[in-house]
């Protein structure tokens, strides 16, 4: 087979990029081998043992090509190849690429910092919404909570933390509120006005909103609450907060409370609350015996001195009168309920699938004879679907049924924000069918709607009016007076709106007295003249705004769960960040309790800053039998703690080299056999604050950089870097191997020590924060660091009065092996991680190890036990003719380089790394950049220039892996499968998300609090105080 | 209108209405380009002071005007893309034709605003600590703002009330000069000392000058007088009544230098002239709460939050 080998002087491309352009060539067809790089000694060595005649002249500073064909004609075709593939280098480098690489927020928490925004709306499924608003909260933003299906104790603790930051949560299963002009979830477009309303129900404060429109007035906001909020377990917090803010709201001048019935003792609270505050307030309860929303509104108009309108309607023509049942068919669950409680009183108990106390429940899908009321939003109704306001096609079908048998039909169409874009059409269509039809059987169904809506809605309420009404619907503009119109046409007598509205001011439910107190009385009396009860005026507010200036500020958004919420807000000109969210990995449940831990934001914070005030000084180098004490028989190993059953062929090489160099065996199957017997013990290096690069085995004999962190007091160790090629720690373990180490023993190592010693204390760390602005990243590239290591050392080594043999090939050791200071860079970030551990609720990761099998993590919270989960196999660029099938598994302690900040977390600093695995320097900008999503914080003195000398993301969080789905980032060589093979590669790797996901629950754990109370909010105890 | 060249028609783009934004938006016309900025468009047409200002997402919020929030991550083209002074625009029932997009008006929001007393309870050392760092725009401001106070605290004194008054507006380069912002300042402070009366008698004495300033100067300043400010001043206000310490910020340093911090956001000079005006309120009075009875909301005030 032909060959060809070229040299070429002065074109220097770094080996990473050629290792590129090689697989490139090596891809073209007919082309078997194909080996480019510089002419270093050791390139020359790996062409020369592939077949290559490799001239003499060939250096260092020389690019080397050999290419081997399987005929001319194709390495022709990989002669091109290398052109177009060495051209396509140098253009990049001159094409001005995009440099921002932006990649966006990955969670609430991460997206509200970016845009300093005040309100986040969360829609993301019940059981995972108490983490994204958990990271709401302890943004400083309030939380309109759409999601249900949150059990009360998340609401109650939600709520309590929202109180200690002074944030609102408006939920759970809050769909509507206004907030400074904004309409959030299901709300209609209504004037900017006086009235402020606080409510438990959507669709009633949809209704109040509108309501309140058609009167002429307008609101100022609308905080939803949750419907459970006013329950006796909740105890009216968030009411209580919007009430507060509404009574410091400049803006608000009168409040309405709407709710369906609610706990008397949270709402004599309230009221108290009310009334300290001095803002007036009509509460619009619903129940039975007590006024209806429209009443409550007409109430809430006569207080304010505003004229109280005729509600609009539209009525058909009049026709015979109705025989049979009255059918509600509802998409607002709070109309449902106020059908109910006024057709009751005339048709006793109405059934239906959210029947009040005391009447039968029926199913939604079931035919039925008699009065019925329905709601088409009721979960039964809406599993697989839409709700009806989105989709009405489910109700739309049972008003054409209903033409059979029912009397009357009364019906709720509810615009605005949120709802069908144009539903009137296909109602009016449905409507008219169902009165064809009945009329072809000779009867007459008069239909009744109530259309929720304002004139500014985008559905067009004119237009949807006049629909309804030419089908034939009677329609009006206020539920209440919409059943009181069906019950007539059933000819029944209206009941008196109770109380009725004319009565002098002294009614039920009327301002200044809870409705619960007038419970049994109808049409009662009050307990106070309601006007009297606000002679004391409002205080004047002082201090800051409540809620944090909410509802003065504009509101800036951050959105998470269903779409149309985030674009709703963007199409009237809101400031919105939607965030791609996803379910968190792992048991959400754990998860949760970990958010919520009391101890953790500080735990985390105490963590970071130990982690980012460490030092690390070079003080020694020693003996590991002297300074961690390992004797003979004893080694350590990179990674969590193995057996010899389950270690990977580099790892195996590594212990039977070891063994043979400290002359335990004679031969390495001796050592082998030896180790699987158990003859010798093996740790993690880990366990005597130690790391090891690959294999990372160290013996007794060898020599190790000791490391001290004064700030903490701390010491961590390091072997020795053994260089490239076949070495012990890619679990090479010839004579070449043994000499080498048996050289260091004897003379790298005391050399080392001594120059150290005369020199002083090196400052490690100081190395790391200079490499980084110099392109690298401390754990695939190190050269840098290296050579300031050696420009320190040398005049040490030089005056050591040491032979000139040793002290010539000492320095040219330690100059030709770019990762000499790899060995440094390692234990100097241990040392970080060391000074985070053991901090309790911290969920900050310490230790990430793999020894060739599994991939362990170490987190602060939980001390030195180990999570651990299958090491996974590298992606990248492959040396000579390796392949995949030959990448053993990741191996080594260098990923404490990552869990410090730097190597694949700093790929933005070194952007040549990215050609392992293609991509560009956009790719290496996006990674830093995703990497702060997980982590807690930015080295002060680990700078990035690109970024703006941001510093590198340090401090992985466990809560922040599982919830944004990215795994930590990390760069690393490959070893071989096969033991003595040596370094295959050079690629990108995870670790497994067993890892966290198994480091949440024992986290879990060991949360403190058996329930979710936070033990530091204040309103714990007085909900309403 | 300059044109430039469009290969397709610019995106229609939703956007929010201060509630003092001059009617003349939401009638048909054109107005005219006062000035085109990196990240802003001042649009004037009608009355002397009736300026719309034309923001970007990430623009100061001044008071009186248009804001069009960024776009998922883009921010879309700047507003001022083709435009240069002198430019026409035309505007009708809420929409505003750019080249760079079509303004829709979809949304009315309140402006930041001082609230009366809001000066209650200031930090007395932190006013004084700010003040003494302060880098006014030209000199003697500091003095001027004090013949303004002096005048109001004289009875009677509407000759040296009009007189201190004239010496500041249109004092000073630039589009806000540094007179108007110092008088912006005071009529910002006064109504943070809880001095509605006084607060209202300079607004009206600086009313008569308005013409002898820049028509964005004079809208400011017509906006100062019902408390509309920059969130930059209200986040000053806030800070000096804390303490200094800042709700939410995680910058350390001292007040001083966070207080700096925002008034060095306000352009050139603006900033610290509106601060010499307001700190000379405050110094002179230390936010005593008004003994006069004020209400608490005005007559104007409502009216501005009725029409929205």
């Amino acid at each position: 087979m032909p060959d060809f080998v070229d040299v070429r002087t002065g074109v220097y491309f770094d080996s990473v990029s050629l290792m590129q352009v090689s697989q490139t060539v090596k891809r073209t067809p007919g082309i078997s081998d194909a080996l480019i790089g510089m002419g270093t000694p050791l390139n020359l060595e790996l062409m020369v043992s592939t077949g290559f005649a490799v001239p003499d002249e060939a250096g260092p500073n020389d690019l080397v090509v050999a290419l081997r064909g399987e005929d001319d004609a194709a390495l022709d075709a990989g002669r091109s190849g290398l052109d177009a593939a060495l051209a396509e280098l140098r253009s990049a480098a001159s094409r001005s690429a995009d440099l921002t690489g932006d990649s966006p927020a990955l969670t609430i928490g991460s997206a509200a910092q970016r845009t300093d925004a005040n309100l986040a709306v969360i829609s993301v499924p019940g059981e995972y919404a108490a983490v994204d608003s958990l990271d709401a909260i302890r943004a400083n933003c309030s939380v309109m909570l759409f999601s249900d299906n949150v059990d009360v104790a998340a609401e109650v603790a939600l709520k309590d933390a929202a109180a200690a930051a002074d944030v609102l949560v408006m939920g759970p299963d809050c769909g509507t509120a206004v907030v400074s002009g904004a309409a959030l979830g299901f709300a209609n477009r209504v004037r900017a006005g006086r009235f402020g309303v606080v409510a438990a129900s959507g669709t009633g404060a949809q209704q109040v909103m509108c309501l309140l429109e058609a009167a002429g007035e307008g609101v100022s906001h609308v905080l939803g609450t949750g419907g459970r909020d006013l329950s006796a377990e909740v105890g009216g917090r968030s009411a209580a907060q919007a009430l507060r803010a509404l009574a410091a709201d400049e803006s608000t001048e009168r409040v309405i409370v709407v709710s369906k019935p609610a706990d008397p003792g949270v709402l004599a609270e309230l009221e108290r609350l009310a009334a300290d505050l001095g803002v007036p307030v009509t509460w619009a309860a619903l129940g039975p015996g007590l006024p209806d929303l429209t009443c409550a509104v007409e109430q809430a108009l006569r207080l304010a001195d505003a004229p109280v309108p005729e509600w609009p309607s539209k009525l058909a023509e009049a026709g015979a009168p109705a025989a049979g049942p009255l059918r509600g068919l509802f998409c607002g669950g709070t109309l449902a309920d106020e059908a109910m409680v006024i057709a009751a009183e005339a048709l006793g108990p109405i059934p239906s699938n959210i029947p009040l106390a005391g009447a039968p429940r029926i199913s939604g899908q079931e035919t039925v004879d008699g009065h019925a009321v329905l709601d088409f939003g009721a979960d039964e109704m809406t599993q697989g679907r839409a709700h009806p306001m989105i989709d009405p096609s489910l109700r739309l079908e049972r008003i054409r049924a209903e033409s059979r048998t029912a009397g009357v039909l009364l019906l709720d169409l509810v615009l605005g924000y949120g709802s069908h874009p144009d539903p009137a059409p296909e109602l009016a269509a449905a409507i008219r069918d169902a009165r064809a039809q009945a009329a072809a059987a000779g009867r007459e169904l008069p239909v009744v709607v109530s259309v929720i809506g304002a004139a500014g809605d985008p559905q067009g309420m004119e237009h949807t009016v006049s629909a309804l009404h030419r089908a034939g619907a009677s329609v009006f503009s206020s539920n209440a007076r919409a059943v009181r119109h069906a019950l007539e046409l059933l000819a029944h007598r209206a009941p008196a709106d109770i109380p009725q509205a004319g009565a002098a001011g002294a009614s039920a439910g009327s301002v200044g007295s809870p409705p619960g107190a007038s419970e049994g009385a109808p049409g009662g009396s009050a307990t106070a003249t309601p006007l009297e009860t606000f002679v004391t005026p409002r205080p004047e507010p002082t201090g800051a705004a409540p809620l944090r200036g909410l509802l003065a500020d504009e509101p800036v958004v951050v959105s998470a769960g269903v779409s149309l919420f985030a674009e709703a807000l963007a199409e009237q000109a809101v400031a919105v960040t939607e965030v791609p969210w996803q379910p968190p990995a792992g048991d959400v449940e754990a998860l949760v309790r970990v958010l919520a831990d009391p101890r953790r934001e500080q735990a985390n914070a105490i963590a970071l800053e130990r982690m980012l005030a460490a030092g690390a000084d070079l003080v020694a180098l020693r003996p590991a039998s002297e300074c961690l004490g390992l004797r003979p028989g004893e080694f350590l190993h990179a990674g969590p703690p193995l057996e010899w059953a389950r270690a990977s062929g580099p790892m195996r090489g590594a212990l039977a080299g070891a063994a043979v160099f400290e002359g335990l065996a004679d031969s390495l199957p001796e050592a082998e056999e030896k180790l699987a017997a158990g003859d010798f013990t093996f740790e993690p290096c880990h366990s005597r604050d130690a790391v090891g690069p690959m294999a990372g085995v160290v013996s007794p004999s060898m020599w190790m950089f000791e490391l001290r962190d004064p700030a903490h007091d701390t010491t961590a160790y390091c072997s020795l870097n053994e260089g490239l090629g076949k070495v012990l720690r890619y679990g090479a373990n010839n004579d070449e191997v043994l000499t080498r180490l048996r050289w260091m023993r004897d003379v790298l190592g005391p050399v080392l020590a001594e120059a150290v010693a005369a020199h002083g204390p090196i400052d490690i760390r100081a190395y790391i924060s200079q490499m980084v602005q110099m392109g690298d990243e401390g754990h695939n590239r190190n050269r840098s660091a290296t050579l300031m290591f050696l420009r320190d050392v040398v005049p040490h080594i030089a005056r050591s009065g040491r032979d000139p043999d040793d002290i010539a090939e000492v320095c040219r050791f330690i100059g030709a092996n770019d990762h000499f200071a790899l060995n440094l860079v390692m234990p100097a970030c241990k040392l970080a991680t060391l000074a985070a551990r053991g901090v309790p609720g911290s969920t900050l990761v310490t230790t990430m190890a793999r020894n060739g099998t599994d991939f362990g993590i170490q987190v602060s919270g939980t001390g030195d036990t180990w999570y651990t989960g299958p090491a996974q196999v590298a992606e990248g660029l492959f040396l000579g003719s390796f392949g995949p099938d030959d990448a053993n598994p990741d191996i080594g302690d260098s990923a404490i380089t990552e869990t410090a900040g730097v190597g694949g977390f700093a790929m933005a600093t070194a952007p040549a790394i990215v050609r392992l695995v293609g991509g560009g320097v956009p790719f290496a900008l996006r990674t830093t950049r995703r990497m702060y999503e997980i982590t807690l914080g930015e080295h002060p003195a680990h700078q990035i220039p690109i970024l703006e000398f941001r510093g590198v993301p340090t401090g992985i969080d466990v809560t922040k892996v599982l919830r944004t789905g990215v795994l930590p980032q990390i760069n690393t060589g490959m070893a071989g499968r096969v033991a003595g093979v040596g370094q295959v590669g050079a690629g990108l790797v995870n670790p497994p998300e067993e890892c966290f996901t198994e480091a949440i629950r024992s986290l879990a754990d060991a949360v403190e609090a058996p329930s979710f109370r936070t033990s530091e909010a204040p309103s714990a105890a007085e909900p309403v105080g | 209108m300059d044109h430039i060249a469009v290969l397709s028609p610019p995106p229609l783009r939703p956007a929010a209405a201060s509630v003092l934004a001059p009617d003349w938006l939401h009638r048909s016309g054109e107005a005219t380009v006062l000035a085109a900025l990196p990240r802003a468009v001042y649009l004037h047409a009608g009355e002397w002071s009736e300026v719309l200002c034309v923001l970007d997402a990430d623009a100061l919020r001044l008071p009186n005007s248009v804001v069009v929030p960024s776009v998922g991550i883009g921010t879309g083209r700047p507003v001022s893309t083709g435009l240069i002074p002198g430019d026409a625009v035309t505007v009708s029932a809420g929409r505003i034709e750019l080249p760079s997009a079509r303004l829709e008006v979809r949304r009315t929001f309140r402006p930041a605003s001082i609230r009366v007393g809001a000066a209650v309870g200031i930090d007395g050392e932190a006013v004084r600590a700010l003040r003494a760092e302060l880098r006014p725009g030209l000199p003697g401001l500091a003095d001027a703002a004090a013949d303004v106070l002096a005048a109001l605290d004289t009875p009677g004194s509407t000759d040296g009330l009009a007189a201190s008054t004239r010496a500041l507006v249109g004092r000073g380069p630039g589009l806000t000069p540094s007179g108007d912002d110092v008088l912006a300042g005071v009529l910002l402070g006064l109504r943070a000392a809880g001095r509605i009366r006084a607060s209202a008698t300079l607004a009206e004495a600086v009313a008569a000058h308005l013409r002898a300033t820049t028509s964005l100067s004079a809208s400011l300043l017509r906006a100062a007088g019902d408390g509309w400010c920059l969130p930059e001043v209200r986040a000053l206000l806030d800070g000096l009544r804390s303490g200094g310490a800042v709700p939410g910020s995680t910058t350390s340093g001292s007040p001083v230098a966070h207080s700096l911090k925002l008034l060095d956001r306000i352009g050139h000079s603006s900033g610290h002239d509106l601060a010499t005006g307001l700190l000379a309120v405050l110094t002179a009075d230390r936010g005593r709460p008004s003994t006069a009875s004020a209400p608490i909301r005005s007559a104007h005030h409502r009216e501005r939050t009725l029409h929205a």
